[in-house]
């Protein structure tokens, strides 16, 4: 095989692969989006219920400051924990939680000896 | 017969006095694996049985290698290609395609990461080797060892032990050879990205993925089928929740079982008269190339991303688009939190990371309808 040869078929090769990862992300894209139109549909129903059962929006909780999903809040005290270590807790908890990490506040983490 | 003419024959027949050099080279080497196995534990999961293989292979007049004898028995997994497909069964029950389906750019990264690939292709070739065999040397750049050891027992067998240990002992290293590189292509501006949290996946999406892989890659590359196919079988164990035992029994007993005998036999494939050869060092050189190429391609096409976004893209996360999971991920994690504390970039180097098992994987199914013959 010449080095010309070797050329067009990696240039092919690594084309072949772009091509079809990026057919598979758009298959994605399509799917959630498929999806997320799919639960649009099903949410005016859920809606119109929730407005028949609470007129009334709840109060604010003053206490509760919500920020941007982007931003964490707070000072965090580390105890005998590190930075690793603390961004796991914090991870689970919001996960069994089913809450975004912009919307807890953590204080303080403390190894338990 | 006396007792000397007694201890002389046993001493004759003893390995010791058939033992060649190549042969005890072969065996400090698998030494020194061991201990970096056991003592700085590289990898020791595979290290560990490969270089127990080498050392077994390379005790003379053991036979262990040799027709009858059990590893050779054990090698038909390996040489059929069962082995390399059942770790894809294992490695897919154990992967969570999420952050992926969370954020589908990742797999142009997963995408770009297998430039190592065609770099390290073109490169043996110019170093002459026979395209079978630049193929089987190039799929190292995926960074996905049961992906190397398949391409090579199909393309070019008589070179599976060097590939395979050079394909293996760079993953283990990929946290010293990538920092380096992810350093001088990026700028520390870059390097301090903080992205976007990723979105919730439904359940329907996870299961609906890997039937629609599978159909998609299979339907336009046919060879990927035996890798592919069996990585999304073991997801779709996971994901549709309805055979946990299954994906219990994929991702621990079964892999476990296949690990031990996968690394043993291709240990011992490294015999020394054939392992010890000017053309196992230009594998090495080759594959510690792809490795660089892999992780250079995957940045780039960060950078791209990055400045498309208009800086919503951490490029580190293009490294981890060269598979070796979740270890590349874990480098894209480490190298961004040294430049920002506050930078939690492993969720998001996920995604390139598993686009880059399904990337190596189609490379290597292009690669085989190429050579495959």
């Amino acid at each position: 095989m010449t080095l010309g040869e070797s050329l067009i078929l990696s240039v092919v090769g690594f084309g072949v692969v772009l091509g079809v990862l990026g057919l598979l992300a758009l298959f994605i894209k399509a799917m959630a989006r498929a999806l997320y139109k799919k639960e649009q549909a099903a949410a005016p129903a859920v809606k119109e219920v929730v407005k028949e059962e609470a007129p009334v929006a709840p109060a604010k909780d003053p206490n509760k400051v919500e920020l941007p999903a982007d931003t964490s809040m707070g000072q965090l005290d580390l105890h005998d924990v590190s930075d690793r270590d603390a961004a796991l807790i914090m991870a689970i908890v919001a996960n069994k939680l089913d809450a975004p990490l912009n919307t807890l506040v953590f204080k303080s983490i403390k190894e338990v000896k | 017969m006396n007792i000397l003419d007694t201890l002389s024959n046993l001493a004759m027949s003893s390995g010791i006095v058939a033992m060649t050099w190549q042969q005890g080279v072969m065996i400090i080497v698998a030494c020194v694996l061991l201990y970096l196995a056991i003592k700085k534990e590289f990898e020791p999961l595979l290290l560990l049985p490969i270089a127990f293989g080498m050392l077994l292979a390379n005790l003379p007049l053991s036979g262990i290698m040799e027709e009858g004898g059990v590893l050779k028995y054990l090698y038909t997994g390996v040489k059929t290609s069962i082995f390399p497909c059942l770790i894809f069964l294992a490695i897919g029950s154990m992967t969570d395609f999420g952050p992926l389906l969370a954020n589908p750019a990742s797999l142009l990264l997963g995408a770009a990461a297998q430039l190592g690939v065609y770099m390290a292709f073109i490169l043996a070739i110019i170093l002459g080797f026979t395209p079978q065999e630049a193929a089987s040397i190039g799929i190292i750049g995926g960074a996905d060892g049961p992906t190397a050891i398949f391409v090579t027992t199909k393309l070019a067998d008589h070179l599976l032990a060097p590939i395979s240990v050079a394909a293996y002992s760079y993953m283990a290293l990929i946290p010293l050879i990538q920092p380096p590189i992810m350093k001088a292509l990026t700028t520390e501006k870059e390097r301090k990205i903080e992205m976007k949290e990723l979105r919730t996946v439904s359940k329907t999406e996870k299961i609906l993925f890997p039937i629609a892989v599978t159909i998609v890659c299979v339907l336009l590359i046919p060879s990927v089928a035996p890798l592919l196919g069996m990585l999304m079988l073991g997801n779709l164990f996971r994901e549709s929740g309805v055979t946990g035992r299954l994906s219990d029994t994929a991702q621990n007993a079964m892999c476990n079982i296949v690990t031990i005998m996968l690394g043993t036999c291709v240990g011992a494939t490294a015999n020394g008269a054939v392992f010890l050869r000017a053309d196992t060092l230009k594998i090495i050189a080759l594959g510690l190339t792809a490795f660089a190429f892999s992780t250079a391609g995957g940045v780039m096409f960060g950078k791209l991303m990055c400045k498309i976004t208009k800086g919503k893209i951490n490029p580190l996360i293009g490294a981890a688009g060269v598979s070796a999971v979740p270890m590349a991920a874990r480098v894209a994690q480490v190298e961004g939190q040294k430049y920002n504390k506050s930078n939690y970039l492993l969720m998001f180097a996920m995604g390139p990371n598993v686009a880059g098992v399904i990337g190596s994987a189609v490379a290597a199914g292009y690669l085989l309808s190429m050579f495959g013959g």
